[in-house]
């Protein structure tokens, strides 16, 4: 399908618009010298932003309570989606709206196991972030729902409602939620690329970075499926719709000789990434292909999961192939999405460097699991 | 602290207190062997004690890292929503073992080591980093019940030697020399009872035969009827 080229004005106003919000985000030596104050300046510094002001100040009480200066940023967050989608129009708010299905996914979730297990409403209100089609009015009436069947009922017109159909007050087999959850993302990925592929602007670019997320996604996945299964289901596990097939990964999965598994990953696209990241985390740029092959080998034979700030750094390199391609789509769907990203990344930083505080972390720690 | 006056001297009362000062000896001697055993019991089983503290230590430290780096990227709530998936949690079964007549408890705990799909959170909802917590966490809690029963042993054992050490403190120092002091008393009375029977009935020999020697002697020496002697005598 050929991407339309003519631009309606309202996209150029709302990407412009986003554009110049995401030049708001905080900078990386704001990160710097927020590592060099105290937790209580930390706040404060936070705080005396404007974007973030009236959430901090109106939920954060004491310098102790940082579960509510976290509940605060996700306030933030929400509402910052919100604004992005009554903003945003047509196609664009379609496609936005779906990419933030995810929120959804987890609020969904968050209620459903909250009702199951009898938690306290309050606690699961607090714990939601309303920044999906499901908005504070739509969660409430969840959370006010008085069984497992009603919430179900509540969810009638949830456009992912018929995955979670499942779910009753009646007794339920051992793990039907985490099945749940799974049938939600992989349907939530089939309705991202059925929609990219639909002709809107930037749909195209949006599904190829949708499998290159994919592809990262599967290959974590399929680190964590070994570290933690003896005999996992890699085929039902797996997101289909990524570059690298279903079964490529199905073929990795039982491979343990180094050669091969080196030979297999090389294979894929996803051996130059993890290089760059690499080479990004240690600042050397003489990694290569073959140490990263060795380090990956190791944690694959050791059974153990990718090291996290590896993953930080790919995050942060898949991040950089959003704005490339947002700076070349400038009035598509992609810069609006790329700003979703960096400021979900910029609630995650700053999250960072509060915990990381809180839990005497060294500042050069902290700093490698920061996204900037 | 025997009250002397209140002993019997009797040869009942000497009998049971030698029946006592054997029972103690004996007593004496197993509670010799249970401390000596308990002792043994208690030093083994140190060095497990200490690697059980240093391995539960070391996974505090690492479940502890763990939860920190949870935190920070995925943030508190991230880690709440993971913990309130799971569905099942493990199961702590107790028995007990005896060690010399003391029941030293055994726990086995079941299921806290799970798959990853057995774990109730789902793989695309959540990130490598809560598989890590989660596994961290497993750990400290098998190394939390292995501690825990290391040192409710040790506790029981420590218990159950202080108590025995008094048992056998007492027996040596108390029990065992009053009652030699109570058996020495009756025997000493005993004698000295036995000594006095034997001077009475030496005495009472004496009587009785000096009775029978002035009866024999009397046919003999008694006056003739009508004799002056007989005459002042029936006056």
């Amino acid at each position: 399908m050929v991407e339309q080229t003519v631009m309606p004005g309202a996209y150029i106003y709302v990407c412009t618009r986003l554009q110049l919000r995401k030049t708001r985000l905080f900078s990386p030596s704001f990160y710097d010298r927020l590592l060099h104050m105290s937790l209580p300046q930390m706040v404060r510094a936070i705080g005396e932003d404007d974007r973030f002001r009236h959430e901090v100040y109106d939920r954060y009480r004491t310098p102790s309570d940082l579960i509510r200066l976290e509940l605060a940023l996700t306030a933030h967050l929400a509402r910052e989606y919100r604004d992005v989608l009554e903003m945003t129009p047509g196609a664009l708010h379609l496609l936005t709206s779906h990419y933030l299905h995810r929120w959804d996914i987890v609020n969904v979730m968050v209620v459903l196991r909250g009702k199951r297990h009898g938690l306290d409403p309050e606690k699961i209100a607090e714990t939601l972030v309303p920044a999906g089609e499901l908005d504070r009015a739509w969660l409430d009436r969840l959370i006010a729902a008085d069984d497992l069947d009603r919430v179900v009922e509540e969810l009638h017109g949830w456009s992912l409602y018929h995955q979670v159909r499942s779910c009753t007050c009646r007794e339920m087999p051992r793990g039907e939620f985490a099945r749940v959850e799974d049938r939600l993302y992989h349907q939530y990925y089939r309705d991202l690329l059925t929609i990219g592929s639909r002709g809107v602007p930037g749909g195209q670019v949006l599904t190829r970075y949708l499998r290159f997320e994919i592809d990262i996604l599967n290959m974590r996945n399929l680190f964590r499926l070994r570290a933690g299964s003896p005999d996992p289901d890699i085929r039902s596990a797996m997101v289909q719709g990524g570059s690298i097939a279903i079964e490529e990964f199905v073929r990795i999965a039982s491979i343990e000789d180094k050669e091969t598994f080196f030979n297999e990953f090389a294979e894929t696209d996803l051996l130059p990434l993890a290089t760059r990241a690499m080479r990004k985390l240690r600042r050397d740029p003489g990694i290569g292909p073959e140490q990263v092959g060795e380090m990956l080998w190791s944690r694959w034979h050791e059974h153990r999961t990718t090291v996290h700030v590896v993953e930080v750094a790919v995050t942060e390199l898949r991040l950089e192939e959003m704005d490339r391609l947002a700076a070349l789509h400038r009035f598509s769907v992609l810069p609006v999405l790329s700003y979703l990203e960096r400021k979900r990344v910029e609630i995650g930083n700053l999250r960072a460097c509060v915990r990381g505080r809180q839990f005497g972390i060294p500042n050069e720690r902290i700093a490698r699991y920061l996204v900037v | 602290m025997v009250l002397f006056e209140e002993i019997r001297p009797t040869r009942g009362e000497l009998i049971a207190v030698k029946r006592r000062i054997i029972l103690s000896e004996r007593a004496h001697a197993v509670l010799k062997r249970k401390l000596d055993g308990l002792m043994l019991e208690l030093v083994s089983r140190l060095p497990e004690a200490r690697a059980a503290e240093d391995a539960l230590f070391e996974e505090l430290v690492r479940a502890q890292e763990e939860l920190a780096v949870a935190t920070m990227m995925v943030g508190e709530l991230g880690v709440l929503i993971a913990a309130e998936s799971i569905e099942e949690g493990p199961f702590l079964f107790v028995s007990s073992t005896n060690a010399f007549g003391t029941l030293l408890p055994s726990f086995s705990l079941e299921r806290a080591k799970k798959n990853l799909e057995d774990r109730g959170y789902s793989l695309l909802g959540t990130t490598p980093v809560i598989d890590d917590v989660v596994s961290a966490y497993e750990h400290l809690i098998l190394g939390i019940v292995r501690a825990a029963e290391v040192d409710a042993s040790l506790r029981l054992l420590a218990a159950e030697v202080a108590r025995t050490r008094r048992r056998v403190r007492a027996l040596e120092h108390r029990v065992l020399p009053e009652l030699r002091e109570v058996r020495r008393m009756i025997e000493l009375r005993r004698e000295e009872l036995d000594i006095e029977e034997h001077a009475r009935l030496f005495q009472a020999k004496r009587i009785r035969a000096n009775r029978e020697a002035e009866s024999t002697r009397r046919p003999a020496d008694a006056p003739i009827e009508g004799s002056p002697s007989c005459a002042h005598r029936g006056r």
